[in-house]
């Protein structure tokens, strides 16, 4: 049997809109076009009808109710809504936010934005495995934090947080929780109730929706308030100004419904076909290390070093096939190793060699096995051509060897 | 990112892959680069009597870049002079594979990997003179040395302590030290919270 190339494995960056959300979704392009905010014909009320319906499809798989939910243009906005808008609201009650090192860049760089307002951010290394506890971030709260920001699953290395414990110390101390839900939402439960989360940032193209859509959970009871950061007409209770993006919501919002329904066979197939790719990995070469918590991660995640090999250059010898991605300095202009790996303590050499494979609803198990296959002979032939992994091979101690940093 | 077709080529259809004795005297062997910064090149050379570069191999850890300018040097070494080889230069490497500006490092890598080579064997051979001996100095980099004032006892600054520890051996081997001492002089930012450690050899005559 033959599989079609190059297969999709970077559902972490975005996936493929499915095509029944697609379905939901082109009727408004040519025949529900009308603005949401028009009130006084029947274009603006079917397209007020439809952006409805969404928002009842998104709050239901959070949990949440219909008017918690505040449409972006993505999650990174949903972040930076969240994070400064709460912290500047809130600015009277004290400045002191908490977060993880290995947030995502709109909650890192919205903390170090405020930083310059004169807040206060602590930045929490996570353990080996890639994990907070709630114990830590109590330790971390002080009388005047007012917001605490940690992801549900890590973006890289798919890692699972405890946030229904850290949502428990977070509402007990009287602090905001926000949670940055994009990699969750739709691929493990994420239920905002029971996490006593007050803000979570969800995005369309992580979840087979569009991209350039989003959404904030706000909560509503306790009432939680935010500074809008975009100023206009008063959309979205003020939150949010802008026209909906009514094909974008809508896409959403189907995208959500499907997630629902599916979500519980979806997780088992996905850790299924996600375990059948590292079990054949490991058959196959020595030295491939996991790189995050095994046991709380992802369905859909596998992030793993393959020691000795250079990330960059084994994509480059599988990409016309396959793609995903590489923590290796080198898929960056920075020439920084991924600033994940490097928080959890994994050492730059094996953080230059990780490669960060991202499963999804369209993947088969042919697919894998076909990715298994050919991860395995290019790592063995860049072994073959690795100075490190031949003096590994002489019994050599790498660490014992004086390197030339450039 | 998206790479040249030169580059392309080199790493899918890489020459001279693999290894020499690096006991064997006629052979001289560079490794340059750190796994920490994600390149480490092997560049081995054989060297006849005359000189003359007649096998070169290699083995790289690094990305498409890195292996197809180790591959690219292998190929300029051969049937050149050690003298002709060492004055192969990073800059023709980036030119030649189309290096973008985040990859130039790749080129300066071989480069160095070239000289290390060249230094390993003439050391090998006893074949440094005290002048060689100080311009040689220059593969394992006084360049990038701005922030390091010599003086006239010094004989280099050098990234790697091993390489320091290497001379100093040569020195004593040729009666001429005496009193050394290795120290770590200055740090420079290399990446982020890296730093990049050199050292100063200094050397005094005893009387």
């Amino acid at each position: 049997m033959t599989v079609q190339t190059p297969i999709y494995l970077d559902n972490h960056a975005t996936t493929a809109v499915d095509p029944r959300v697609l379905a939901a979704m082109l009727p408004t392009f040519t025949k529900v076009y009308g603005n949401a905010a028009s009130r006084n014909h029947s274009f603006g009320w079917e397209a007020e009808k439809l952006i409805e319906t969404a928002r009842e499809q998104i709050a239901r798989l959070l949990g949440a109710s219909a008017k918690e939910i505040v449409f972006t243009s993505g999650a990174t906005e949903s972040s930076n809504l969240a994070i400064k808008g709460a912290a500047r609201f809130y600015q009277g009650k004290g400045k002191h936010l908490v977060t993880s090192r290995i947030e995502h860049k709109a909650t890192l760089d919205s903390c170090r934005a405020l930083e310059v307002e004169g807040f206060e951010v602590t930045y929490l290394t996570p353990d080996k495995d890639g994990l907070h506890s709630a114990e830590q971030v109590g330790a971390a709260l002080r009388k005047d934090t007012i917001l605490v920001s940690l992801m549900a699953a890590n973006n890289e290395i798919g890692t699972l947080n405890p946030i229904e414990e850290i949502g428990r110390v977070t509402r007990e101390r009287g602090v905001l929780f926000h949670c940055d839900a994009v990699q969750a939402l739709g691929k493990i439960p994420f239920d905002v109730e029971k996490a006593n989360v007050d803000l979570a940032s969800v995005s369309g193209h992580k979840l087979y929706g569009p991209k350039g859509v989003g959404a904030l959970y706000v909560r509503r009871k306790p009432r939680v308030r935010l500074t809008p950061i975009i100023d206009g007409g008063g959309h979205e209770r003020g939150m949010r100004s802008g026209t909906l993006n009514v094909p974008g919501i809508v896409g959403l919002g189907a995208a959500c419904e499907i997630a629902q329904r599916e979500l519980p066979e979806e997780m088992q197939r996905l850790t299924a076909l996600r375990d059948r790719l590292l079990a054949k990995l490991r058959a196959a070469v020595p030295e491939v290390h996991v790189n995050g918590s095994m046991a709380h991660r992802l369905p859909g995640n596998l992030n793993v070093s393959f020691a000795y090999v250079e990330g960059e250059a084994m994509l480059m010898s599988i990409n016309r096939e396959v793609a995903c991605s590489s923590g290796s300095a080198c898929t960056s202009a920075s020439l920084e190793p991924s600033y994940v790996l490097r928080a959890l303590g994994v050492g730059d050499d094996l953080a230059h060699s990780s490669i960060r494979f991202g499963l999804g609803r369209f993947n088969t198990e042919e697919e894998i096995d076909h990715v298994a296959a050919l991860v395995a002979a290019s790592v063995t032939r860049l072994r073959a051509m690795s100075p490190l992994w031949e003096m590994v091979q002489e019994g050599v101690d790498l660490k014992s060897v004086q390197w030339t940093p450039h | 990112m998206a790479y040249s077709d030169k580059v392309i080529e080199h790493y899918e259809r890489p020459r001279n892959v693999g290894s020499f004795d690096k006991a064997d005297p006629s052979v001289g062997t560079g490794l340059v680069g750190a796994p920490a910064c994600g390149d480490v090149m092997k560049l081995q050379l054989r060297i006849n009597d005359a000189g003359v570069i007649e096998d070169a191999k290699f083995k790289t850890f690094g990305c498409g870049s890195a292996i197809a300018s180790s591959s690219l040097v292998t190929e300029w070494v051969k049937g050149k002079s050690i003298d002709d080889a060492g004055k192969i230069r990073n800059r023709d490497i980036a030119e030649e594979l189309s290096l973008p500006p985040v990859k130039i490092h790749c080129s300066v890598l071989a480069e160095d990997a070239v000289k290390a080579a060249i230094f390993d064997y003439r050391l090998k051979k006893g074949l440094l003179s005290d002048d060689d001996v100080l311009a040689s100095v220059g593969h394992v980099r006084p360049a990038g040395a701005e922030d390091v004032e010599l003086s006239p006892e010094d004989i280099g600054v050098f990234t790697e302590e091993a390489k320091a520890e290497k001379l100093l051996d040569y020195h004593r081997a040729h009666g001429r030290v005496v009193d050394a001492d290795l120290t770590r002089v200055t740090g420079a930012r290399a990446a982020a919270d890296q730093v990049r450690a050199r050292y100063r050899l200094t050397l005094k005559e005893v009387a």
